[in-house]
């Protein structure tokens, strides 16, 4: 009987690390609501109330150009992150959202959850990359 | 019966007090840095019509007003300060994308604001009816874009910066002072974005009509 309840115990604790860790994070998911013109690479202006220097770093390391100031040719694109779920030395782990916007309307949007700041793997590079992947594979740009 | 009363009047005075936002004592962030106030452009100040364009307000713990609200206080804030250090008479609010043109500039804000705050700490306080603090931080990143009707022309500007606000009970009696940071943090927003926007040219006074041509 103690036995079996050991068993049971280390099947729930096995199960609770699981969810623990599928919970921590989720693969970047794009979803596409109007496609971007083709054949040019859009030039981005950030807005992000928090991590904006991060969010700016990761979108340029996967390839983007983004502007320091406002531009009227520039796509708003708009960074949303979450409630802190989580905290590390190195950041806090949070949904994100990257919305590519014109004229108020969501044209392209990337969804991840995972760790922000300086912590790796890190979500801004993760979804700013699959935001690239996409975005080239409708424009036709080369990577 | 009378201790009921005393209760209950106490219990309508913390109501008062949550609803009016009365006990809170605002502290400004370090960002923006404050900024020398520029020169006001030659009387009579410009006359704009503003409104709001892409702006998203976040919450954490939920979300008391929409995103369009959130933008439109935080520009009839930002635009008070500018009338007051006289760089506008008047500022005129008009939905998005209804410019009138009757005012010389259109500004139209944009960008993101987030509200910081512990959900637990929140619940606490409430339940407590406000003995415990809690603070919510609020970051701001603004966009101004302002279009000079007469030639057309737009510029941008962008300035971002946060202030804390402390909720408890007993601030009510910081009541006079309470809202000095955000005014400050307002203060400063509005100085970057009046500066950046008069680097690029805009507000520029007209310039001297040329003399009359003697006749031959």
């Amino acid at each position: 009987m103690r036995a079996e309840t050991g068993r049971a115990a280390r099947r729930l604790a096995g199960c609770l690390v699981v969810v623990w860790l599928l919970g921590c994070s989720s693969a970047p998911a794009v979803h596409v609501e109007a496609p971007l013109p083709a054949g040019t690479d859009p030039v981005l202006f950030v807005t992000a109330a928090r991590q904006k220097a991060a969010i700016v770093a990761a979108l340029r390391a996967a390839g983007f150009q983004v502007l320091d100031q406002p531009r009227a040719d520039a796509y708003l694109t708009r960074v949303t992150v979450g409630i802190d779920q989580g905290a590390r030395d190195c950041g806090t782990l949070n949904n994100v959202r990257f919305s590519i916007r014109r004229d108020q309307r969501t044209l392209v949007e990337v969804e991840a959850k995972g760790w922000t700041g300086g912590c790796q793997p890190n979500v801004f590079d993760a979804a700013s990359r699959a935001l690239r992947q996409r975005v080239l594979a409708m424009t036709g740009g080369a990577a | 019966m009378r201790h009921g009363r005393r209760g209950a009047a106490l219990v309508l005075l913390t109501l008062a007090c949550a609803a009016t936002s009365g006990c809170v004592y605002t502290i400004a962030g370090a960002n923006p840095p404050p900024l020398a106030a520029a020169a006001p452009p030659p009387p009579p100040p410009p006359r704009v019509e503003q409104t709001v364009g892409d702006f998203a307000f976040t919450l954490e713990g939920g979300k008391m007003i929409t995103s369009n609200y959130a933008g439109r206080l935080l520009n009839d804030a930002i635009l008070k300060h500018w009338k007051a250090r006289g760089y506008i008479s008047e500022a005129t609010y008009v939905e998005a994308g209804r410019f009138s043109g009757s005012a010389p500039y259109q500004i139209t804000l944009s960008g993101s604001q987030y509200g910081d705050s512990s959900l637990l700490a929140q619940v606490l306080s409430g339940l407590t009816l406000f003995l415990l603090p809690y603070s919510v931080e609020q970051q701001y990143d603004v966009q101004y874009a302002l279009t000079d009707v007469a030639s057309g022309q737009t510029y941008h500007a962008s300035i971002a910066g946060s202030d804390e606000a402390w909720v408890e009970l007993f601030l009510v009696f910081a009541l006079p002072v309470g809202q000095r940071g955000h005014e400050e943090t307002i203060a400063r927003l509005g100085d970057h974005l009046y500066a950046q926007l008069r680097a690029q040219g805009a507000f520029a006074p007209p310039p001297p009509a040329a003399p009359p041509s003697a006749a031959p």
